[in-house]
């Protein structure tokens, strides 16, 4: 609560059946309330059908920085049934539910506060039963206090193109919204939004289209990918508009068939990106281990899901850590990259392209469903500040014969770009000799392993030095490493847990594949407890660092197929400081 | 730049790589790599702007003994990597050589879709009915009841029809050669490699090692030119030809001209004017981004 007994920030999740607007509803306040400078965090699961199915959209807005989701609902608005009995006990203490009498009845023993809102009524008076969805939008910029003009100014965005009588029924819709919520504004003035901090210009994203954005500022010039949940709208962001830089852009038959492609392309000279999730880094195991062994740059975006199999495809895990390290025939060098929110999902695609080009190997992204679909009010991407790096070519001028595969201290040769005289090489799967040609000896075979894998040396040798993944608390005696996108709601169990007196550090590296195991150690060394938190079974990461740095950490595990709260991991650090 | 242009004269004159071809004595796919070789060289085409690409078996090893800028992949693959060199740098000419099973089998899936799209580029199977490399199983166009290492008992599917699938799945240029008839082949090359968009060549390869049915005799008993007077631009009369069953036909089935995939996609690029400097793009993204603000 801040000084006037206003809530900070608000947490609003609206649940309704698939297909009754439940998203354009919760992406009109959140984009009304990102362009009035508010931050917002946005979170959704998608019924698996196009219509039916119940659909949600949440969504957190403060006028400070915050970092994750947010935990406890402060409101429901509820469509329907469904959402009232599946959503309402994510209520927190002093939550309020909103409901559609018509359609929604809370049970007896609902004990928070309730308020009717007639969303179908008002929708009907307004000529059309579908814009429910405006009536609530409308009631809750009024409760939030949302710039009315902003959201008005979206719907006209949204509804223009429908003709002049749909978007005039939406505004009506909308407005009666805002009307009604006025009897009830005395009593929820607790949930009005203070003034915004700070006017920065923001840009607001989903962590798949700053991963898109990112591709394009790398320099991507070839996507291939094949539709799966959640990763299809990076290939449908790239689809959009990478030829507006000189891309091109293919839907393929399988994702097989798309990582080939991209490796293709990459042989000739592309920067290449290629989107999926667990099920198609599955399919495209063999092929990794081709590019590595080939020395290719590739770059793999795996948006994860919940597995095994098809398993809960709208939902979140970080279970293909093992797959993307470990993964595939034979032992195969590769770096593993996990953005840790959505302004990193775009510096951290640039870098993902930057290292492929540097230590010419696959490169793997590993985003997952929450951060695919979560959409952040960010500082707009500074463009200025990238750097973009290019594959090493050799010197084509040069007399002496081309060595694609020399063995170096680095083991990093220049890579000849198709079109040069003289410096004809094939890429080869078969273990070969420095020139490229099949040579199975025992002695080429371990010089050759020993070359591949001494660029991971080199990189791991230089994330030694870089600390910008550390967040060192002095007088900390608890450490919290995580990866990926947990970062939030580890950030703001680190406050609540600071606010309490316990102070704890973090550690959230960026690259996963290689690890600067000395560093690590060092870290980990000045800690009485380090617990690792992940969201999948086996404590993958956990594991990892045992086997690579020798230390048993406490896991903190969650693998139900929603993200961490903040208050989840809290709780574990109430536990451990005992 | 002299040099440059001297490397490129002297590279016309020698295709041949270092790396000897590993193939049996016998081997029907020797006489597709000389025919290759003197197509490339009836073509002109510099080693500096051939790419052959390949998946695994005996008859993907072929890239290893031509010079170019190659690719050996891995099993079923050829296909697709084969687009991506051909998006990625429409000038190259590209060649996607392989084995029935590799593309019949394990990379079926991708030829309908490369065939759709008609990228030009050239794919040549060398088809010994077996799976040379693996010593001599069952392969998708081995004859019904042929016995294998892995149908001790006789095949029990009749071999699919190629010539007849790369019809329907659109390829634009459906030939047929036969790995002895040289003159032929090398003919059939040239004119797939003068064919802008997606070419194929079914090459009867024998394998003297493993497959003791479709011999050479076999096939020169049986191998007939296609009648002069067949019109390859009519579909139906190519279908009938590929039908029959105890004639081997050879020549060119079908051609077409086609719109190419790069083309196309190069369209896409063009209509949005894609290709401008570094600066201007900077600029461009900059603009996308007030999209999302
Ligand atoms: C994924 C995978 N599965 C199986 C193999 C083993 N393999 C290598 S070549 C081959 C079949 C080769 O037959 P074909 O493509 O007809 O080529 P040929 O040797 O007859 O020229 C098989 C099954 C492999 N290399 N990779
Ligand atoms: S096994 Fe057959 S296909 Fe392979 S090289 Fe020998 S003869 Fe040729
Ligand atoms: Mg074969």
């Amino acid at each position: 609560m801040s000084e006037n007994g206003n809530l900070k920030d608000v947490v609003v999740r609206i649940g309704g059946e698939g297909g009754e607007g439940v998203m354009s509803a919760g992406e009109i306040l959140t984009y009304s309330a990102a362009r009035s400078s508010y931050r917002v965090f946005t979170f959704r699961t998608f019924p698996a059908e196009i219509k039916g199915g119940l659909a949600m959209y949440q969504f957190r807005v403060s006028p400070y920085d915050i970092f994750s989701m947010g935990d406890k609902l402060h409101i429901l608005m509820a469509f329907n049934q469904e959402a009232f009995d599946n959503y309402s006990s994510a209520l927190a203490e002093d939550g309020v539910l909103f409901y559609d009498p018509a359609e929604c009845k809370p049970l007896d023993n609902f004990t928070r506060k309730k308020y009717e809102v007639p969303l179908k009524e008002l929708a009907m008076a307004s000529g059309t039963h579908l814009a429910k969805n405006m009536v609530a939008t409308g009631f809750l910029s009024a409760v939030l206090g949302i710039p009315i003009e902003e959201s008005e100014k979206q719907i006209a965005d949204k509804f223009r193109r429908k003709g002049e009588k749909l978007l005039q029924q939406n505004l009506n819709a909308f407005r009666s919204g805002v009307e009604y919520a006025q009897k009830y504004l005395d009593e929820l003035k607790r949930f009005r939004l203070g003034k915004p901090e700070g006017k920065d210009k923001r840009v607001i994203l989903s962590g798949n289209q700053a991963i898109g954005f990112g591709a394009i500022a790398a320099g991507c010039k070839v996507a291939v990918g094949y539709p799966i949940t959640p990763a299809s709208p990076i290939l449908e962001f790239l689809a959009r508009h990478l030829p507006k830089f000189g891309g091109k852009v293919i839907q393929n038959e399988d994702e097989i068939s798309a990582l080939a492609t991209c490796v293709g392309a990459s042989y000739a000279g592309a920067k290449v990106l290629t989107p999926t999730s667990g099920p198609g880094l599955a399919l495209m195991t063999e092929l990794i281990t081709y590019a590595s062994m080939a020395e290719l740059p590739v770059v793999i975006v795996d948006v994860q899901r919940a597995g095994p199999s098809t398993g809960m495809p709208s939902k979140t895990e970080q279970t293909d850590l093992y797959h993307v390290v470990f993964g595939g025939p034979g032992e195969a060098p590769r770096i593993v990259v996990a953005p840790a929110h959505v302004s990193d999902c775009f510096y951290q695609t640039v870098k993902a392209f930057n290292l492929a080009e540097e230590y010419q190997m696959p490169v793997i992204i590993l985003s997952d469903q929450v951060l695919a679909y979560q959409t952040e009010a960010i500082p707009k991407p500074n463009l200025e500040s990238i750097e973009v790096v290019n594959r090493l070519e050799p010197d084509y001028e040069s007399q002496n014969s081309y060595l694609r595969y020399k063995i170096t201290e680095t083991g990093l040769a220049p890579i000849a770009v198709p079109g040069h005289p003289g410096f004809e090489y094939i890429a080869p799967g078969l273990e070969h000799n420095e020139r490229g040609a099949p040579n199975y000896t025992p002695k080429v075979h371990t010089e050759m392993q020993k070359k591949r894998f001494r660029k991971l040396d080199v990189l791991a040798e230089k994330l030694e030095n870089e600390n910008d993944d550390y967040y060192e608390v002095k007088g900390a005696k608890i450490l919290i490493v995580a990866w990926g996108s947990t970062y939030g709601a580890v950030r703001e169990a680190i406050e609540k847990a600071e606010m309490n007196g316990i102070k704890v550090s973090h550690y959230h590296p960026r690259i996963l594949n290689p690890l600067p195991k000395r560093k690590i150690r060092n870290i980990i060394g000045n800690y009485e407890k380090v617990i690792v938190v992940e969201q999948n079974y086996n404590g993958q990461f956990a594991n990892i660092l045992r086997t690579f740095v020798d230390y048993n950490p406490i896991k903190l595990n969650n693998y139900g197929g929603i993200p961490f709260t903040s208050e989840e991991i809290y709780n574990k650090i109430i536990e451990v400081a005992k | 730049m002299s040099e440059a242009i001297e490397k490129i004269k002297q590279a016309k004159l020698e295709y041949k790589s270092d790396v000897k071809p590993t193939w049996c004595p016998g081997c029907g796919d020797y006489g597709v790599l000389a025919s290759f070789i003197k197509a490339l060289g009836e073509l002109k085409i510099p080693t500096h702007k051939l790419s052959i690409v390949s998946g695994i078996g005996c008859s993907s090893r072929f890239p290893h003994f031509v010079k170019g800028y190659n690719l050996h992949t891995v099993h079923g693959r050829a296909l697709p990597v084969a687009l991506g060199v051909k998006i990625a740098n429409p000038e190259l000419e590209v060649f996607v050589i392989g084995g029935d099973g590799d593309g019949f089998a394990i990379g079926g899936g991708h030829i309908p879709h490369v065939a759709r799209r008609n990228p030009d580029m050239v794919y040549i199977i060398l088809d010994n009915a077996i799976y040379g490399l693996t010593k001599g199983q069952v392969s998708p166009t081995s004859t019904l009841t042929m016995t294998t290492t892995t149908t001790p008992y006789g095949a029990l599917e009749p071999p699919l029809n190629p010539i007849m699938l790369l019809l329907a799945y659109g390829a634009s240029f459906v030939a047929r050669g036969f790995s002895s008839n040289t003159k032929q082949l090398t003919q059939l090359i040239v004119e797939a490699t003068r064919h802008r968009g997606f070419a194929v060549i079914q090459v009867i390869s024998p394998c003297p090692t493993f497959n003791m049915e479709i011999t050479f005799d076999f096939v020169r008993e049986r191998v007939v030119e296609i009648p002069p007077k067949h019109d390859p631009t009519n579909k139906l009369k190519a279908f009938e030809l590929a039908m029959v069953q105890d004639k081997i036909y050879t020549g060119i089935f079908y051609r077409e001209e086609r719109p190419t995939f790069e083309g196309n996609l190069d369209k896409i690029v063009s209509k949005f004017d894609g290709n401008i400097d570094e600066l201007s793009k900077k600029e461009r993204l900059e603009k996308l981004f007030e999209q999302f603000a």
